[in-house]
């Protein structure tokens, strides 16, 4: 497999560089998670861990539609609890590295044309139940079934499902249709293939994952208590509670003073600020990792000219947008996504052309847009703010529209010309079966360039990571010439925390709470 | 002797202060847009910046110099608050009284489905309004008018009923005058003082409406320089800078007292044109 590999998150700590020096070089390093490892960030937690306790977190973004279905995810609340319940074969540690979850062992054949899987020996269900090879291959065929195809189908659409042979309990061989050397990397998104068991029922969920399900009522909150036979070592916690009834940010930010809740997840990033001398408050600071691009369908006029999109790029001032949206605690990020994996092409960088941002809209006849957003995401709308106040100087007038999370989520989302959506770190790898394949959950951009998805092909049943990478440098060459997102930043995760919630490990994934890190938290 | 000490004079110290209140919150209303040293939509510094020369109430929630969006923030503000006001007033007074002068049947309808909306809080009506038909400026403004109508109509329609007995009255009904002249000429100008203690009242509750609904984004969208929206979008930041929350607050806090106490103490001033005697209580 891969051997080459960013230093760990510690190391980053040492390294000297300067948050200035780190914003202008457009991306890679983290400079907020650096700004983190100090002042109002969590310190590192030295004390033993006690056992015990409920973990009260606070999260927005919850609707009616809140959903425990382990392959149906589309809002962060529901992220998390499908994190929370489920285990994959693979997921991403803190340091943005494809580790083994479930999987003992997960290895492709010389040519990828088929995938050895083993799961783990002492691996259980929440109902004591041993996770076997069966479940695994239950599992990827509920994912893929065409009635009824979740987030990750497309992620698994190579691999044949009708050949699965079991080798024994606990392991099994799928053959590929094509070559498919990067399974590992397009099912490491935690949200997206997690292993059920063979009777899996989404009203009665039953995961492998590190806790249990107690009760929800939708947009308001879901109850979880600790698995105590899990593998990975069970939580320090009793249970937790995912809070989403607050309206907003500022209400989840009261509870927490207010000692009604023990964390807000995905916090504005100007709260650190009010925080710091909080002797009851800290913050935990990711590195840069989450995105939140703004997304133009390619096949609805204007942005079906690549002119247009290529303008609201040129317009950008991204060091202001990193200055203003997230107060500093993110870094630069060039349209591509993607910056942890070794893989990642750093040469591609975008500066602000305004006169050319002009002169291509003017080519377009566009003056005039509607972006479309809801409050899916922290500083979504703050950013949609600056977006327009930035076009306005290259002569568009972007009107912003803030829809109701529901509306949005029934009726809007992928439908609408122009808007924003957020994605977790992934490997580049794992981000097109999302969003640019045919037939992607989460295409919302309905963009399919010939020459994009046949690189996308050829890259992805290549086992060589130096052939696989030159590739994967033309895919992102092709993203960052006419894709059809803007990605002006690499958002640091912020979450705030009451001081006596331990344990949270520093990442660089996007996801709040140090990459979900429940096992490892406790309250003191 | 100059107009305020007329005013003064007539009105007291209170009055005056409550005119002097309205002064200043009217005149940064109208010639704040022409005063405000950056544009009110455009990002100058660090978000939640404190004060500092140049920009004298600091930063808010996306690095806006605050002192420009308070004086640009007012006059949609005011103006939707002075048309939902004029419209509802309006509307509220010529149903009042015309169930007054009328009676029976029409009376009753009038009376009854004010009743059914009275028994909603004004807030909760306006959103339960909002919530199906939308939100935009001119809607606010309906909605915010119609809500005043039911309260209006019935403070209105307790007033005229004193004044339809009232001889010069009958002597108009006697000779045959329509009663579009009868309310317009006889009525009307004899609950004027009512009138103008419900315009106030119904002021400040527009102002207070309008504050909410923009506040809870049913109204003023992003990245509109409002008041109630400013207080929306900056409470977040309210420890890291208060202005651009305190300053809105403050000046429609302003602006609602004095409007109170002015419509007060002109309406104990004015006297009825024609009427022998009307209570100043009439609701």
């Amino acid at each position: 497999m891969d051997d080459l590999r960013l230093p760990p998150i510690a190391d980053l700590a040492s390294s000297g560089a300067t948050r200035r020096t780190l914003l202008k070089a457009g991306g890679g390093l983290a400079a907020a998670g650096l700004l983190g490892l100090g002042g109002a960030s969590a310190q590192a937690d030295t004390a033993v861990p006690k056992k015990g306790g409920t973990l009260r977190v606070a999260i927005t973004g919850g609707t009616a539609g809140d959903t425990l279905d382990a392959h149906n995810t589309l809002t962060q609340p529901d992220s998390y609890r499908v994190m929370a319940m489920y285990d994959g074969l693979v997921s991403l540690s803190p340091d943005a590295q494809v580790i083994n979850k479930l999987a003992e062992s997960m290895e492709c054949d010389a040519k990828a044309m088929s995938w050895t899987i083993r799961v783990r020996s002492d691996a259980k269900f929440h109902d004591g139940r041993p996770v076997t090879a069966k479940d695994v291959a239950f599992s990827f065929n509920r994912i893929s079934d065409p009635k009824a195809p979740t987030v990750g189908a497309v992620a698994l659409a190579p691999l044949d499902l009708g050949n699965i042979q079991y080798l024994d309990d606990r392991t099994l061989r799928i053959p590929t249709k094509v070559p498919y050397a990067v399974l590992r990397d397009v099912i490491s998104c935690p949200f997206m293939a997690g292993i059920v068991p063979t009777d899996y029922d989404p009203k009665k969920p039953i995961g492998a994952g590190p806790f249990k399900f107690k009760s929800m009522t939708p947009a308001q909150q879901t109850e979880f208590t600790r698995f105590d036979e899990y593998y990975d070592g069970p939580a320090y916690l009793d249970g937790f509670i995912l809070q989403e009834q607050f309206t907003d940010n500022l209400a989840a930010y009261n509870a927490l003073q207010g000692g009604q809740v023990d964390a807000v997840a995905n916090a504005p990033a100007n709260l650190i600020r009010q925080i710091k001398n909080s002797t009851t408050l800290k913050a935990l600071l990711s590195e840069p990792a989450e995105i939140t691009p703004f997304t133009m369908r390619a096949d609805k006029p204007p942005f079906n000219d690549p002119n247009v999109r290529m303008a609201l790029r040129l317009m950008m001032d991204r060091e202001r947008f990193v200055k203003i949206t997230l107060s500093g605690y993110g870094t630069v990020a060039n349209d591509i996504y993607g910056q942890y994996d070794p893989s990642f092409d750093s040469s591609l960088v975008r500066h602000q052309d305004l006169d050319q941002a002009k002169f291509l809209l003017k080519k377009a006849g566009v003056d005039r847009l509607e972006l479309i957003t809801t409050d899916m995401a922290n500083g979504i709308i703050p950013m949609a703010e600056i977006f327009a106040q930035q076009a306005a100087k290259a002569g568009v007038k972007v009107q912003v529209t803030q829809a109701n999370n529901d509306v949005y989520s029934e009726n809007m989302y992928s439908k609408v010309p122009f808007s924003q959506d957020f994605f977790f770190y992934s490997p580049i790898m794992g981000q097109p079966p999302l969003s640019f394949l045919p037939g992607s959950f989460l295409n919302e951009t309905h963009w399919a360039d010939a020459e994009y998805l046949k690189v996308y092909d050829e890259a992805k049943g290549i086992v060589d990571f130096g052939k696989r990478t030159e590739m994967i440098h033309r895919l992102q060459q092709i993203e960052f010439e006419r894709g059809t997102w803007v990605v002006p930043s690499y958002n640091s995760v912020v979450d705030i925390l009451a001081k006596n919630v331990m344990g949270l490990p520093k990442s660089r994934t996007g996801y709040a709470l140090g990459n979900f890190s429940l096992t490892k938290a406790w309250l003191a | 002797m100059t107009i305020l000490h007329v005013f003064f004079r007539r009105q007291g110290w209170l009055g005056t202060i409550a005119l002097l209140l309205v002064v200043l919150v009217l005149a940064v209303v109208i010639l704040g847009p022409f005063l405000a040293p950056q544009s009110p939509t455009d990002s100058v510094d660090d978000v939640f910046a404190l004060p500092a020369p140049g920009e004298w109430l600091g930063s808010d929630v996306l690095g806006r110099d605050v002192l420009s969006r308070v004086l640009s923030g007012g006059w949609r503000f005011l103006t939707m608050a002075a048309i939902a006001t004029i419209l509802g007033v309006g509307v509220g007074s010529l149903l009042g009284v015309t169930a007054a002068l009328r009676g029976g049947v029409l009376d009753e309808m009038i009376m009854r489905l004010a009743d059914v909306a009275l028994a909603f809080p004004q807030l909760i009506l306006a959103l339960l309004f909002m919530s199906f038909a939308g939100s935009s400026l001119s809607l606010v403004v309906l909605v915010i008018a119609v809500v005043h109508m039911p309260q209006v109509a019935r403070t209105l329609r307790a007033a005229a009923l004193k004044v339809v007995d009232e001889d010069y009255v009958r002597y108009s009904r006697s000779i045959g005058l329509p009663q579009w002249r009868i309310l317009l000429l006889d009525i009307l100008p004899n609950v004027r003082t009512t009138l103008l203690v419900e315009s106030g009242l119904r002021l400040t509750f527009s102002i207070a409406l309008i504050a909410s609904l923009n506040y809870l984004s049913f109204g003023a969208q992003p990245p509109s320089a409002d008041w109630g929206l400013m207080i929306h979008e900056n409470q977040i930041g309210i420890e890291s800078n208060p202005w651009p929350v305190i300053a809105p607050v403050v000046l429609i806090a302003l602006l609602s007292i004095g409007i109170n106490i002015l419509s007060d103490r002109l309406s104990r001033g004015a006297k009825p044109r024609l009427a022998a005697s009307e209570p100043d209580d009439a609701a």
